[in-house]
């Protein structure tokens, strides 16, 4: 499969689209389902009425609790939602239990054991850390728990610890999508860079998305090279010297996939030395936590990526009702604007809701853990990021991947993603199949069937 | 065994860091994310400069400065609508009297003279408030005397109006000569002096940086501070007695403490000899801007900003962390930077505050602590018989600090079982068992006539408290933060007190096993001070006519203090006390760390601190974040301190025997980098979130002879109400009880709810 293409037919067949309007072509332009607003159908048979209890597990506390209250926010704006209308089926009002994700994972373990057998929730959501979907997922799957993990992205949950998941299900796009969609924007963006710096943290998140870029740049900018890799070990404060070193290595682009705080530190830090004037920038997270939380210092024009999943101005709110709705509900309760994991949770209990009033249809009555597993495989809901599909084999939630460029407006006091340039990219095309092997190193699926199948662009 | 059991304790560490690197290294690469925890606090940076006070005010609003520590830089002006300013207790103004003037001679003559000082003193809105009582609303125990300080106010609004031109008057301090109109002309020639006194300064004296012991289990109790500014006389001799009871725990029950510490300030302010006036509210600013500001601040109730926990929460608005973080202070540091007996001024203690961690952390909206390094896991007091001291537990010796076996036959109050952190040091070497052990050495051997006055009395409730210790064994703690596996060391220390019916918490302050330094650093300080290159307390210093020991600033003393750790790193010296406890191996290792750290750093200020001191001028210090992960406390740990919210008794009812009440609580409203607070009633909690925002109730109930009858805490809800239940509790007759209720253990200036109420008879 190794054959050459022009770049421009490699984009074409990747679907990858640019800006609000090409993007919108491809969503409903008028009646797009509304997920709450829609009219209850008359349950099917008798629907108890105790409280459908949902155990949340996000960060609370810690440097993750920037990405864990969005989650939990979503959460809580959805359950309100639902229970507005009386719950589950009219009926079954969502009680939620939550934990600190930040007790660490075998803590997280126990918690999770604690909420089924003490507590006795009927679903276990929430996840940040994709530390701990590996040893959760397993032990959802033992105690036949349903489980739909919001995030804790990790490529290893499916393609080794729980190859044929039963119980559990996940939200986001996985992590190797961020790599792959940093590149394939880059590529598309920028394709005569052939210098490229990196400057990743010195860990396995580092690694995924150093890797998933570079096979992807292989393909499509083969005559690219590195020219220079930083890795800065936990708890780096000062970025100064990998700085210096990209700089004197005189790249075309820069790529990082360093995070949060450390990635504030380290862009003001880039700022004192011109670097971004001195070559191009693709990130993979650098918008990845709230929006509020990055400053209108950041460089614009740089391609700041989200995770590869949601940002709050698209798809564009005026042509995807379901986005505009969210966002405004959610404004309005907290004040703030969502992030990814505040439209992953929300989308997570919307999906649930979806799912028993279907399962309800088919069995009457309040719908077994088993009814409502048979109607979450192979599910699509239209959520606020636009259209997501449950794969049936793997339980994976997949929708459109997306990045974009960063931009001042005189609207918001921080920095966003300039609604006119969002990049998307359909996720079918850049995943592995379903019957894809899986690896047996230390690769994901994604590399190994990007190695084997992706042709090579033609220079 | 006996003494190996230490020894023990040190080959399990040592292999315990072989399995830390052993897990890092093999940390497993598949399954990685971001990073969720950061050691240390948010800033990376914290920079603290010596500004006047109208100096720092441009550099607030422009946000040039983020906060200014122990000043107000606006005082009397306009503050820009984004700086915002936070409040904690000043200090007090007190009056006491010329033995000299006729005015001093009687009870009677001082007590009316100072009830007209106090009516004829000026104003000062919002930064001082007539407070006749010395326990204030910003102690804890202001409940406990809450009916006394109303008394106190109402015999003070009572007084007859009259002048106090008849008296002259001096004025000492700022708010003192604010507020005192009219001046006596001659300095020899007065009837009664006003003075500010500074509450960060009258405590200093108590306050010891070794061990990570930051001073008694009271130190912001009201009635301690009440004892504290009574000058040393003939009040103070008269509650000596009291005082002794209360700091050894000698009383049957909480009750009872409670009643002591009212007779004690009662009897403390009866003879009107040295006056508490009022108090003073410290007023800080910080800059809240959207971008530029900082956020997440918890404060100390008593010393503001000069806290530790306000370094562990404030947090730059630009950065989910790190950042850099500029602070100004009132004053250059002047204090030598020695943790011992130096880092006694405001810059000190602010510099110490954040390169020094402590054992606990004074809450900061009450009085009780918080576990920063060690935790209290378990209490073994039985009721009415003492706790059998294990042979094998180390005992250290007045005099020489040696630690010798407890032997036979001893017995203690009380077992507290300590779980510590044991982190890595600045110079990157690893805490063991034996440094904890070397700070209660320390204590003892520097203690009594070859010691110095202040380490004596600064570590007297902890030798007074302590009978032994013993490690009981080493424990690894493992979380896992993604794919990044850490492996917390964890020493378990039994420590052996007495403190008669103190409770739990005031017992696990008392003698808490840490120390925020290495033990070569204070061997290093012993032999310096042993050989005359310097003192650790200044009084020591100017008795024996050498230098106030400084750790990093005195190029003399450096250069003596670096050629004292190539003597002892030639020697790997082990001191005495630690001969069974530390191999030759770890001591030349130890030396080794030291030197190295000198060579690179150029100062010998080594702590398990959450920042290292890494620049410093005359009038600025820079301090950078030590994102060690060997420490299990980071980013986010002190969090539940930020933004402090309250809860008000909205209606108190007295039914019987049962209290009624119906609570409103304050909610932050966040959104996004800003937050609001709203009150509301108590409403149904939807979340664990809403159901710690419950409110705790304290209660006192006081007869009608003045004595307390009951006092507690209650937690129980009914609906929307609290309730306590004080059946079976209470005595026929009438009672008044004082009600206060806190959110999350903010108990600063709390709204006061009384009822009266009368229980009957059983028919």
């Amino acid at each position: 499969m190794a054959a050459e293409v022009s770049r421009r037919d490699f984009l074409s067949r990747l679907g990858v689209t640019v800006g609000a309007a090409a993007t919108a072509a491809s969503v409903p332009l008028v009646g797009a389902p509304a997920l709450i607003e829609r009219a209850h159908a008359q349950p099917k048979g008798n629907i108890p009425d105790t409280p459908y209890k949902v155990g949340h597990m996000t960060f609370f506390t810690g440097a993750a609790a920037v990405l864990g209250e969005p989650s939990y926010k979503g959460h809580i704006l959805a359950a309100e939602e639902i229970n507005a209308q009386g719950g589950l089926l009219g009926k079954r009002k969502i009680e939620t239990i939550k934990a600190d994700e930040a007790a660490g994972t075998d803590a997280n373990v126990k918690e999770m054991r604690r909420m089924k057998l003490s507590e006795k929730i009927d679903l276990f959501t929430g996840v940040i850390s994709s530390g701990n979907t590996p040893a959760l997922g397993p032990e959802a799957e033992s105690l036949k728990l349903l489980t739909i993990f919001v995030d804790g992205c990790t490529d290893f949950l499916f393609d080794k610890a729980v190859l044929n998941p039963h119980y559990i299900f996940r939200i986001t796009n996985m992590q190797s999508a961020d790599g792959v969609t940093a590149a394939v924007a880059t590529a598309m963006t920028w394709p005569k860079v052939r210098r490229i710096a990196h400057i990743h943290p010195d860990y396995s998140y580092g690694r995924n998305a150093f890797a998933h870029f570079n096979i992807v740049m292989k393909k499509m900018v083969p005559g690219a090279q590195v020219v220079s890799e930083g890795w800065p070990k936990l708890g780096t404060t000062d970025f100064t010297s990998h700085i210096t070193k990209a700089i004197a290595a005189k790249p075309d682009l820069l790529v990082a996939s360093v995070w949060g705080g450390d990635y504030v530190a380290m862009y003001k830090q880039a700022l004192r030395y011109d670097m971004f004037k001195k070559m191009k920038f693709t990130s993979m997270i650098a918008f990845g936590v709230a929006p509020h939380a990055i400053g209108k210092d950041h460089p614009e024009g740089v391609i700041a990526g989200v995770h590869s999943n949601y940002y709050f101005n698209y798809p564009p709110q005026d042509r995807w009702p379901l986005n505009s709705a969210f966002v405004k509900k959610y404004l309005d309760r907290w004040k703030e604007y969502p992030n990814f994991q505040s439209e992953g949770a929300y989308t997570t209990l919307m999906l649930l809701k979806q799912t028993v009033e279907k399962a309800n249809k088919l069995t009457g009555g309040w719908p077994d853990d088993e009814a409502i597993i048979s109607q979450l495989e192979g599910a699509s809901i239209s959520g606020p990021a636009g259209y997501l599909h449950i794969r049936p084999d793997n339980h994976q939630g997949y929708k459109d991947a997306m990045t974009g460029f960063s931009v001042n407006s005189p609207d918001y006091p921080f920095q966003i993603l300039d609604p006119n340039r969002i990049i998307t990219i359909p996720i079918r095309n850049i995943t592995a199949p379903p019957g894809w092997p899986a690896p047996s190193g230390e690769d994901t699926r994604t590399y190994t069937w990007i190695d084997k199948t992706w042709p090579t662009v033609k220079l | 065994m006996k003494g190996p059991r230490l020894r023990l304790g040190a080959r399990v560490g040592r292999r315990l860091v072989l399995v830390v690197f052993c897990l890092l290294w093999a940390a497993p690469s598949g399954a990685g994310h971001e990073l969720p925890f950061y050691p240390s606090y948010y800033p990376q940076e914290i920079r603290l400069e010596a500004l006047p006070p109208a100096a720092a005010a441009p550099l607030l609003r422009s946000a040039k400065l983020h906060a200014y520590v122990g000043g107000d830089p606006f005082a009397g002006g306009r503050v820009p609508a984004d700086i915002k300013p936070l409040e904690s207790l000043g200090g007090y103004l007190v009056v006491s009297f010329n033995s000299a003037s006729p005015v001093a001679a009687s009870r009677e003559s001082r007590c009316e003279a100072a009830r007209r000082i106090a009516r004829s003193l000026g104003a000062a809105p919002g930064l001082y408030v007539p407070h006749p009582y010395p326990v204030t609303p910003y102690h804890m125990d202001y409940l406990e005397h809450f009916d006394l300080a109303q008394f106190a106010r109402q015999a003070y609004a009572a007084a007859p109006s009259g002048s106090s031109a008849t008296l002259r008057v001096q004025a000492k301090g700022p708010l003192a000569e604010r507020l005192v109109k009219a001046q006596a002309k001659s300095a020899r020639d007065w009837d009664a002096t006003v003075e500010d006194i500074d509450a960060e300064g009258l405590l200093a004296t108590h306050g010891l940086s070794l061990d990570g012991w930051l001073g008694p289990p009271w130190l912001k109790d009201g009635w301690f501070h009440a004892y504290l500014l009574e000058a040393p006389g003939p009040a103070r001799q008269a509650v000596e007695a009291l005082y002794r009871r209360l700091v050894t725990g000698a009383f049957d029950s909480p009750i009872a403490r409670i009643e002591l510490e009212r007779q004690l300030v009662s009897r403390l302010t009866a003879g009107c000899e040295r006056v508490v006036l009022g108090y003073s509210v410290r007023r800080e600013y910080f800059n809240a801007e959207f971008s530029q500001g900082v956020e997440n601040i918890a404060w100390d109730s008593q010393t503001g900003f000069n806290s530790a926990i306000f370094l562990r929460t404030v947090k730059l608005k630009d950065f989910p962390w790190n950042g850099w973080l500029r602070l100004g202070m009132t004053s250059r540091p002047a204090a030598a930077w020695n943790p011992i007996a130096g880092f006694s001024d405001p810059a000190g203690r602010l510099l110490w505050a954040a390169v020094g961690d402590p054992a606990l952390i004074p809450a900061p909206y009450g009085s009780g602590w918080v576990a920063n390094r060690v935790t209290l896991v378990a209490v073994s007091r039985p009721p009415t018989s003492e706790v059998e001291v294990p042979e094998d537990a180390l005992v250290p010796e007045p005099g020489t600090g040696l630690l010798r076996d407890a032997g036979k036959g001893k017995s203690a109050r009380a077992r507290l079982t300590y779980r510590l952190v044991a982190s890595a040091f600045h110079d990157s070497t690893r805490m063991t068992p034996a440094d904890a052990a070397y700070a209660y050495s320390f204590a003892y051997r520097w203690s009594g006539r070859a010691g110095d006055p202040v380490v004596e009395a600064a570590t007297a409730p902890l030798r007074q408290a302590l009978v032994g210790f013993r490690l009981v064994k080493v424990d690894a703690e493992v979380r896992t933060y993604s794919d990044n596996t850490f492996t917390y060391v964890v020493p378990v220390i039994d420590v052996y007190v007495t403190g008669g019916a103190l409770e739990a918490e005031s017992l696990a302050a008392l003698a808490p096993p840490w120390s925020a330094l290495p033990w070569p650093v204070m061997v290093l300080m012993e032999e310096a001070v042993k050989r005359g290159v310097a003192a650790f307390s200044p009084g020591e210093a100017r008795r024996r006519g050498v230098p106030w020991l400084d750790l990093a600033r005195d190029p003399k003393t450096k250069a003596a203090l670096a050629a004292l750790v190539d003597t002892l790193a030639a020697q790997a010296y082990i001191p005495p006390a630690l001969k069974r406890l530390v191999t030759a191996d770890e001591a030349q290792t130890r030396w080794a760390a030291l030197k190295t750290f000198y060579t690179r750093r150029g100062h010998f200020l080594v702590t398990n601190g959450p920042y290292a001191l890494d620049k410093w001028s005359d009038r600025e210090v820079v301090v950078t974040a030590f994102r060690d992960f060997t420490n299990p406390n980071g980013v986010g740990t002190y969090d539940r301190f930020a933004i402090p919210r309250r809860a008000f008794v909205s209606r108190l009812t007295a039914r019987g025997d049962r209290l009624e009440i119906a609570p409103e609580i304050e909610r932050a409203e966040r959104f996004l980098r800003e937050y609001r607070i709203v009150r509301e009633p108590l409403g149904k909690p939807v979340s664990d979130e809403d159901r710690a925002d419950v409110p705790v109730c304290r209660y006192v109930i006081v007869g009608a002879d003045g004595g307390v009858a009951d006092a507690g805490l209650s937690r129980e809800r009914e609906g929307a109400r609290l309730v306590v239940n004080l059946r079976g509790r209470l005595k026929p007759g009438a009672y008044t009880a004082l009600v206060a209720l806190a959110l999350r253990d903010n108990w600063v200036n709390p709204e006061v709810a009384v009822a009266q109420f009368r229980v009957d008879a059983a028919p």
